[in-house]
């Protein structure tokens, strides 16, 4: 456990300079395909990858994965709706469906499963404008409110806590 | 791209290699068993998994299946098995087996802890408290069965009396034979007494006439002083009309005679038809000491037939289950399901001429069952698409006992068409039916009979197709013995002694059943050596214990058949006496009225006679005196005469 807190501790600081509002969208989006995908399809896979290879930040990434964890639990008929349509419903699309599954390790994704097919959809769609977004808010959040937040009682106790120190000192999300 | 990225992506490479190397095992064990469980609705247990990633091969050294309806038990258990898998299908998510070998397997072994899993709640509608098809089969089955089962006596003795009460079957069947004697004697009564009506009448008519001679006697008499002839002859007139009085009644008394003499002589017949109307009493009472019409019932089918229903339900079941894991229908479109939560659905995309996504090849058995027989067999091509495989599922399994029972299961699960068909044969031969105690096993339902010893041969047949399927069942046990429970089902003593005589003298038993469901119509048919033997013994039985209730009757049928008969001849006698009687009284009275009347007769007519002959005496002297008289007269005128004319010339 402790092996695993200094591990976590040396990532962190390895990770924490990447603090650019594209990064944080970056890591934000990335997150997103996480927590609509899961961990258990093979798109985890490469997704990791960007993320552990590229300069994206860590915390963002946890924070908009969980979210978007939350997110598709509660959105889990759309999203299997979604699935099923495009999968079953585009007759068109049937054929390629049946070629892309014989692919090797295309079965491992799990495409062929809604909730994956229909939170790749998903995610794929919002992955562009949330981008944009994200660093638009970034970027506004750190010019015009960063300095009036950090004055805030709520926010001076949280700072205090160990766990928020802890969790800050993974990426620094701001604060 | 950071370098401290490449160099974190080759430690967790390493790490990942490490856990994978130390730990496979265990993850694959793991996975197994969560698919296993997940398949089987209990707890699927793993132990000793080993992956030889380079031989591509797994092996474990135990698996424990729990019987998802007892958690204290497992549905079958193996020892050491081992799988070789090829490898190039596994980057497509194709898990194909070449071989597969199971050893030590074993079927309903206990458990120590409970192997129930408890379920989360499936958004999908419950399935509680429906049953399905086979649920619902032998729920029908069973209860039409048990109505059935209410009026054999073999299921409920107690409510049929197998010892008569005498008295109560000759009260309830009250003999007709009394009834026909008093209508007969009431029928007689009436011709007696128009008999002695008639009998009356004739008493009057002759006091009549006795009154009437009695009268001309004293005329008669008092006219015997006058010698009247007119008087005389009208007397004899009187004597003749009263004479022809006495001849009519004569002639009706002795019609009367001859009609009574028929008359009784019929009523003496009716002496014979009482034997008859007895002999009817008789057998209307016997008839009713007979058993109840059993020739449409199958006692088998209420011995054995719970039982196997219970088999072809747990065979259907079984089916079903194997059915919906290995049959994919062909449809256009997969229906749309609700799964669970962030589960999803997986839509399956078959490409022709692939392989399957899961193929077992061949798999070969080793076991032993709870009866200590060795199994072996195979089973090839289970598969979760067997029209990519182009083979039906063929299961083959042999077993041999150390007392030579022998066993052969086979089986063919073809998925190949539109409807699915399943055929299973199974026969076992030898197999010992008791162990000398009363086993579960051993029961028959709610029945209270067990079979505590014997041989057994069975041969059981299913046939499936879509939902309908055809079976046919084939039992025979040698040397059986049967038990019966005295305690079950409230039976009395009486009732278990009578089971138990019914059913010691039966040591073969031949079953045949055919249980079939055809486009939702069920039928059961079954028949039995145990059926004919049944009602004989019953019939004997039946017989024996009423013997003295037979003896019984035929003695009150003897005495009472004595007793109409002394009453109805005692009837006639006494009734023939009397109009016999009377009649010779009358008979005697006009006799003597007859003779006294022919001896009034005589003596007028001899008075008449008598008057007459005199008066004609006196006639004939007047007659000659006026004779001479006139003689003498004329002679005169004569010579007057001859004179005159003499005179005148």
């Amino acid at each position: 456990m402790v092996v695993l807190t200094i591990l976590i501790k040396h990532l962190v600081k390895l990770l924490k300079s990447e603090s650019s509002p594209a990064q944080i969208a970056a890591g934000f989006i990335l997150g997103m395909f996480l927590g609509f995908l899961s961990l258990k399809t093979l798109f985890a896979f490469p997704i990791l990858l960007v993320i552990i290879l590229f300069k994206v930040n860590l915390a963002s990434v946890l924070f908009s994965a969980l979210l978007f964890r939350l997110i598709a639990y509660l959105l889990d008929p759309i999203l299997n709706a979604v699935g099923y349509y495009l999968l079953v419903n585009t007759g068109g699309l049937h054929r390629f469906w049946v070629n892309l599954y014989s692919i090797p390790l295309m079965p491992y994704t799990r495409f062929n499963n809604t909730i994956v097919m229909g939170g790749l959809v998903i995610s794929l769609i919002l992955s562009i404008p949330l981008y944009i977004a994200v660093k638009v808010l970034v970027r506004n959040y750190r010019i015009k409110y960063e300095d009036k937040i950090k004055k805030w009682k709520i926010i001076k106790i949280l700072s205090a806590s160990r766990v928020v120190r802890w969790i800050s000192g993974l990426g620094k999300i701001g604060v | 791209m950071r370098k401290s990225g490449l160099i974190l992506l080759a430690v967790l490479a390493l790490i990942f290699v490490a856990i994978i190397w130390a730990f496979s095992d265990k993850i694959v064990e793991r996975n197994l068993e969560k698919i296993g469980t997940k398949i089987v609705g209990a707890k699927v247990e793993l132990a000793g998994v080993r992956i030889y990633p380079f031989k591509l091969k797994i092996r474990w050294r135990s698996l424990k299946v729990t019987n998802p309806e007892d958690p204290f038990e497992n549905i079958i258990e193996t020892g050491t098995s081992v799988f070789e898998f090829s490898p190039r299908p596994l980057i497509k998510r194709k898990f194909i087996v070449n071989r597969f070998e199971i050893s030590g397997l074993k079927f309903h072994t206990p458990r120590k802890t409970s192997g129930k899993i408890i379920k989360t709640k499936s958004r999908r509608k419950s399935n509680k408290g429906k049953k399905g098809l086979a649920g619902k089969t032998k729920d029908k089955f069973i209860s039409r069965i048990n109505d059935e089962k209410k009026s054999i006596p073999l299921f409920n003795p107690e409510r049929y009396s197998f010892v008569v009460n005498t008295d109560e079957l000759i009260r309830k069947f009250k003999p007709q034979t009394g009834e026909y004697v008093k209508d007969a004697i009431d029928n007689y009564t009436s011709t007696f007494n128009n008999y002695s009506n008639n009998l009356d009448e004739v008493g009057n008519d002759i006091n009549g006439l006795i009154k009437k001679v009695k009268d001309l006697e004293r005329r008669v008499e008092n006219t015997s002083k006058a010698s009247d002839l007119q008087t005389i002859k009208k007397d004899i007139n009187d004597i003749q009309m009263l004479i022809k009085d006495v001849d009519e009644l004569e002639t009706k008394i002795k019609a009367l005679n001859n009609n009574f003499d028929k008359d009784y002589s019929g009523m003496q017949n009716q002496l014979s038809e009482i034997d008859l109307w007895m002999k009817e009493d008789y057998q209307r009472i016997m008839d009713n000491l007979k058993l109840p019409e059993l020739s449409g019932y199958a006692v088998s089918k209420f011995i054995f037939g719970e039982k196997i229903l219970d088999s072809i339900q747990k065979t259907v079941v079984t089916v079903k289950k194997i059915r919906s894991i290995f049959f994919k229908v062909k449809k256009a479109a997969p229906v749309k399901k609700l799964p669970k939560r962030m589960k999803g659905q997986d839509i399956i995309f078959i490409k022709e001429k692939e392989l399957p996504g899961f193929w077992i090849k061949d798999l070969s058995i080793g076991g032993e069952t709870n009866r200590g027989i060795k199994l072996s067999g195979s089973i090839e091509n289970i598969t979760s698409q067997q029209r990519l495989v182009g083979q039906p599922t063929i299961v083959e399994v042999n077993g041999e006992g150390q007392s030579e029972e022998a066993l052969n299961f086979s089986a063919a699960f073809n998925y190949l068409k539109e409807t699915p068909e399943e055929d299973l044969n199974f026969v076992f031969d030898n197999f010992a039916i008791g162990s000398g105690k009363r086993e579960s096993s051993n029961d028959f339902g709610a029945t209270p009979i067990s079979i505590s010893e014997g041989r057994g041969y069975l041969n059981a047949k299913v046939a499936f197709s879509g939902d309908n399927f055809e079976s046919s069942i084939f039992l025979r046990g040698k040397g059986v013995i049967f038990e019966i429970a005295s305690d079950k089902r409230g039976l009395n003593k009486a009732a278990s002694n009578l089971l138990k005589e019914m059913f010691s003298d039966i040591n073969l038993v031949e079953v045949s059943a055919k249980i079939n469901y055809i486009d939702e119509n069920i039928s059961l048919t079954m028949n039995s050596n145990i059926d004919d033997i049944f009602k004989k013994k019953l019939k004997e039985i039946f017989l024996k214990k009423n013997q003295d209730a037979v003896n019984d009757i035929k003695r009150y049928i003897s005495a009472r058949k004595a007793e109409y008969k002394n009453e109805y001849e005692s009837f006639l006698q006494v009734n023939k006496s009397e109009i016999k009687n009377r009649i010779d009284k009358d008979r005697s009275k006009l006799d003597d009225l007859k003779r006294r009347l022919i001896a009034e007769k005589d003596a007028a007519n001899k008075k008449y006679r008598s008057i007459r002959k005199e008066l004609e005496k006196k006639a004939s002297k007047e007659y000659e005196k006026k004779k001479s008289e006139v003689e003498k007269q004329m002679k005169k005128e004569k010579e007057k005469i001859k004179s005159s004319i003499k005179s005148l010339f």
